[in-house]
């Protein structure tokens, strides 16, 4: 656990720890104890006084990421009840309605200490004679709400699609023909009436990461087909919800049978020698891991666009290979244009791309197709990724001589960070479809361009053709 | 741990002279799960499964496709020569330059002193990857997921 603290604070600066007092493995006083008493008292405060001084305030924890929700919620409920603020939140609130985050939490009942530490403070809680050991804290994600939705059945396209402008080009005829996206995931369902059509090439692997001969097109859960609808679902009914929608994919399960590290680069060598121009991949590990950063760099120089999930655990969190620099990050923002609280957003100690993901998309209440002909309405940074790769789909067949540099530059160029929306969180903020093709393409963008400014990524010297 | 020439993810060491005679290339970065398997399988003899990546040439910006599978056979070639077994079952990804074995744990110790590796990883992480949605509900059509007009 030492080991992974160690390897965010010298990816991030910062690393959320776990600190248990010498105090707290004391065995307990039995003395005065009764059956209706039979349990220790807390260990007073007072045994971790002092420590907090070795913690830092980040603005990038869950803690104050729930803070700020709670703040929002408790300014809402402010307005709409005048004046009055459930008790619940009226001891964290202050009279503004402003919630605020502890620097460090104190479990009395268990004698320990959660917070964010540099690398000064880890060395000085390890010091600390009343500390009995530091270890790195678990991934927590934010349960949500599941919410209540309106069936309007008439929508022509879905949330993501009309924020994204997507509509807008396929009205100038890009809808991602002849344009092949690469899909890593669980599988796809290729009997699916929105998908059967879409599936250009499908495979699974072995343990070695050799091809399982005669394999047809078929999902081990409900993620891939979920995905695959999103990048190049087609219109069955009313309700269009595929971004490139004559694109086809090359869909393979790589997450299926263990954790096996040899199925995921099977699928990209794959991918890569079908000629895919975008990878989609949903998945990654947890915290910055460097396993797949030689091959990601390889995509890059092959002219393969890989679009990643930054992951699901919330601010100061992100995953490989989704934390690189050569990769095109994607968070999850809702309908309101507000960053999903548990859209994972880390700022690196690096020059290149220091902040992730790159950007935001759709990714809160996300409809798409499911195994058995069916749909689901799911949130995730996993639902976001789709967007960008099957926009990505729709630029490239607009210009298919551009490199995945250029179309990745053209969609940061679209990005516009709405207001309210954190730059720690949101970064470049949401692409536009419309802006993004006439900065590929060099025609005038779009009369509503308004977008805030844009930073290139960086110019990487092993990308090209 | 006697992985002199291999770097555990994150170490900034200082470039020892490379075994094949080369002192400017920076050592493998390799995964501390995979040297947590190889430690654990030299008591057992069992084989460990581990994903390398090559390192390009300084000239190169990745390992041409039909190149890979030659350097590889070439490097276990050397590292069999010098271990005296052979790897259990090998898959090359030529458009990544990566390639997959499974070997007996001096193998693949060995494997990671080679100067054309960049990078090794265990095969078998005990991490799942997948990135699972927060919420997820069945709905009847695509149209019912919106929630407001515009």
């Amino acid at each position: 656990m030492t080991a992974n603290i160690q390897e965010q604070l010298r990816a991030t600066g910062i690393a959320q720890v776990i600190v248990v007092l010498k105090a707290a493995l004391a065995p307990a006083a039995t003395a005065g104890l009764s059956l209706t008493k039979s349990v220790p008292s807390p260990l007073p405060k007072s045994a971790a006084a002092g420590l907090d001084k070795y913690f830092t305030a980040s603005k990038l924890s869950q803690d104050s990421e729930l803070a700020q929700a709670l703040t929002r919620k408790a300014r809402r409920e402010k307005a709409a009840q005048k004046g009055t603020t459930r008790v619940g939140l009226k001891v964290m609130a202050s009279a503004t309605g402003r919630v605020s985050a502890p620097k460090v939490r104190y479990f009395d009942h268990l004698g320990l200490l959660f917070g964010t530490v540099d690398r000064a403070g880890f060395k000085r809680l390890r010091a600390d004679r009343r500390v009995h050991s530091v270890s790195g804290a678990l991934e927590i994600s934010l349960i949500r709400p599941v919410m209540v939705k309106s069936a309007t059945a008439t929508e022509p396209v879905t949330w993501g699609l009309d924020r994204l402008g997507i509509p807008d080009l396929w009205d100038k005829g890009f809808t991602g023909k002849g344009v092949l996206v690469g899909h890593l995931d669980t599988g796809v369902d290729g009997k699916h009436p929105a998908l059967k059509t879409a599936i250009g090439a499908f495979a699974e692997f072995d343990l070695m990461g050799r091809p399982v001969p005669n394999s047809e097109p078929h999902d081990t859960d409900q993620h891939g087909t979920h995905t695959a609808g999103t990048i190049a679902g087609r219109k069955v009914g009313v309700t269009a919800f595929g971004v490139a929608p004559d694109a086809l994919l090359a869909s393979a399960i790589v997450i299926e049978g263990g954790n096996v590290v040899a199925r995921i680069l099977a699928g990209m060598d794959w991918v890569v020698g079908q000629g895919a121009r975008v990878l989609s991949m949903s998945l990654g590990l947890r915290g910055y891991r460097e396993d797949f950063l030689p091959v990601v760099q390889v995509l890059r120089a092959r002219n393969v666009l890989p679009v990643f999930a930054v992951g699901n655990e919330g601010p100061g969190t992100s995953r490989s290979p989704g934390n690189y620099v050569e990769a095109l990050s994607v968070g999850a923002c809702d309908e309101d244009d507000h960053v999903a609280s548990f859209s994972s957003s880390q700022r690196f100690r690096r020059r290149d791309n220091p902040l992730v993901p790159d950007l935001v998309a759709p990714g809160v209440n996300v409809v798409s197709s499911v195994p058995g002909g069916g749909y689901a309405q799911m949130s995730g940074t996993s639902m976001a990724t789709p967007h960008i790769a099957g926009l990505a789909a729709l630029l490239f067949q607009a210009k298919p001589t551009a490199t995945a540099d250029e179309v990745e530059a053209a969609i940061f160029a679209s990005c516009e960070r709405p207001n309210g929306m954190a730059e720690e969180r949101g970064n470049r903020g949401i692409p536009n479809g419309p802006k993004a093709l006439a900065s590929l393409t060099g025609t005038a963008a779009p009369a509503t361009a308004t977008g805030t400014a844009k930073t290139p990524k960086k110019q990487r010297a092993g990308s090209g053709r | 741990m006697a992985l002199a020439a291999a770097t555990e993810y994150g170490e900034e060491k200082e470039a020892n002279p490379e075994p094949h005679g080369s002192n400017a290339m920076p050592h493998a970065k390799v995964d501390p799960e995979l040297l947590r398997q190889l430690e654990h399988a030299a008591a057992s003899d069992a084989p460990v499964g581990a994903v390398f990546c090559l390192r390009p040439a300084p000239s190169q910006k990745f390992i041409p496709p039909d190149e890979a599978e030659p350097l590889v056979r070439r490097i276990l070639q050397r590292v069999e020569h010098e271990v005296g077994s052979a790897p259990e079952q090998l898959n090359v990804l030529k458009n990544l330059g990566s390639f997959v074995v499974s070997a007996g744990a001096p193998f693949v110790k060995k494997l990671l002193d080679q100067a054309e590796i960049a990078s090794a990883t265990a095969n078998q992480q005990s991490e799942d990857p997948r990135i699972r949605p927060v919420e997820s509900k069945r709905v009847r059509n695509p149209g019912q997921g919106r929630r407001k007009g515009n």
